[in-house]
């Protein structure tokens, strides 16, 4: 199979003819924000290339998914006469033909060499990654200081309930913050993945700060 | 088997790679659509996985489906580490204190039980309502000590917690010997594996020279049979540590 991402790389021709391929009104506009809608796509079709991966059982699903936006990115200019109007129709066609190749190495593969992959989860934690979870718990901390009171409470009160009563518990916050059940779900999800961001910028300047 | 074939079930089946290939295909295909919903359900559910393996909520099963066919990603690892720091956070700010603390008035949360139970006192049986200004622990309550080791699999005899049918409350007090946690976790068990009780953030106390950390349960979640308690020291930045199981026979003493 060809390369993987990372051992290849893209011309700039290339990106545009991708960026273009993925936001048809592109080309027409100027600007800082020409890229904007183009660069959120392919964010996120490469996730959700990654979750058709792994959803298949492939363990370098990530790998995998650079791949096959690489294969849509060579074709792009070829398609660009062809006005396909569904553009991530085309990334799960292509990716399907990525995973049949994958399966056909795999099983090949195998025949050769066994799983030489750990668990991840029993990793044995070294003196990096206990560095690493205490920076977390600093930046964690930080991060939730900068949530609005509001939304710093919901996260609290809504993973500080225990599983026994945590059904009730969640019921009774969507009912104070006068949302449905769900309503509230999609409004923790998103003030966690905010939070998640601001964990991960912060831990990057703690690195950026280290190395200095 | 009971299958789950709400969306939540089918896109955790997704996830963990177990699901029936035809309804695999049917979710790839919404998935590579312009569904934003769809789409902002898969990464909840996502999230939601990991918050169920982090707290300990999968079956054998889906544990062994998360790790070796959920956890493949870098991405999906680092979401995790996140997940076990936001638990340990809230833990520490006292969220995820006994049972579920839900808020009554500004500010001011107490376990739903304890509420349910203040409910029952105050207004169903107004005459027992005494028994709250009482000092010391109400009639109906019950304290017992338990200490581990005496686990059936090597043939020691089970603690039995002997309790009257009007308990409402009880007190298990689990004896330590370790004190170098500053707050400990408690899970209750049924003899099955299956978790039906847990506490955070207990502390150690010394009662009448024996080192203790105390749990308050409401009764009725003791019915007849089998249980055990596991504990689990906490620190700051790290991973519980498990320390101790509790066994013992709960007995239901006739009206």
């Amino acid at each position: 199979m060809t390369p993987p991402l990372h051992r290849r790389s893209l011309t700039a021709e290339s990106w545009d003819a991708l960026f273009d391929f993925l936001d048809p009104s592109r080309p027409k506009r100027r600007g800082r924000d020409r890229d904007a809608e183009a660069e959120g796509r392919f964010l996120e079709i490469t996730r959700k290339l990654v979750y058709f991966f792994a959803g298949r059982g492939c363990r370098d699903s990530e790998d995998l998914a650079a791949e096959t936006m690489l294969r849509v990115a060579g074709k792009c200019a070829a398609l660009a006469g062809a006005g396909f109007s569904d553009p991530i129709a085309y990334v799960y066609g292509v990716a399907r033909n990525v995973l049949h190749e994958w399966l056909r190495e795999a099983r090949t593969e195998l025949t050769s060499r066994g799983s030489a992959l750990k668990d991840p989860t029993l990793l044995s934690a070294s003196d990096t990654e206990h560095r690493r979870n205490e920076e977390e718990h600093q930046c964690l901390e930080t991060c939730m200081a900068r949530l609005a009171t509001g939304a710093r409470r919901l996260i609290l009160n809504y993973y500080g309930a225990d599983k026994a009563a945590k059904i009730t518990c969640h019921r009774e916050l969507a009912e104070q913050f006068g949302k449905s059940l769900n309503a509230l779900r999609i409004e923790v999800h998103r003030i966690r993945n905010t939070l998640r961001r601001c964990v991960l910028e912060c831990m990057q300047h703690e690195v950026a700060g280290t190395a200095r | 088997m009971n299958i789950d074939r709400t969306v939540d079930g089918v896109l955790r089946r997704y996830l963990l790679g177990t699901i029936d290939p035809k309804v695999r295909e049917d979710v790839e295909r919404r998935l590579f659509s312009d569904d934003k919903i769809f789409w902002e359900q898969m990464c909840l559910a996502e999230d939601e996985l990991i918050d169920a393996y982090v707290s300990e909520d999968l079956d054998y099963e889906q544990r062994q489906s998360f790790e070796q066919r959920f956890l493949t990603t870098e991405d999906r690892r680092d979401k995790l580490t996140f997940a076990r720091a936001l638990k340990a956070h809230v833990e520490r700010e006292g969220g995820g204190r006994s049972g579920s603390w839900h808020p009554l008035g500004r500010g001011l949360f107490v376990p739903s039980w304890a509420a349910a139970a203040a409910t029952v006192l105050l207004v169903v049986l107004p005459g027992l309502t005494w028994q709250i200004a009482r000092p010391g622990p109400a009639r109906d309550d019950v304290t017992a000590w338990l200490s581990s080791g005496l686990v059936r699999s090597v043939g020691g005899e089970l603690e039995r917690l002997r309790l009257p049918p009007d308990s409402k409350l009880v007190r298990l007090r689990l004896e330590i010997d370790d004190t170098e946690h500053p707050i400990y976790r408690a899970t209750m068990h049924l003899a099955s594996g299956e978790e039906v009780w847990s506490q955070n953030n207990l502390n150690s106390t010394d009662i009448g020279g024996r080192q203790a950390v105390e749990l308050t349960l409401p009764a009725e979640l003791l019915r007849e049979g089998d249980f055990y308690i596991r504990l689990r020291g906490v620190s700051p930045a790290k991973d519980p540590a498990v320390l101790d199981r509790y066994d013992f026979r709960v007995l239901r003493e006739p009206r």
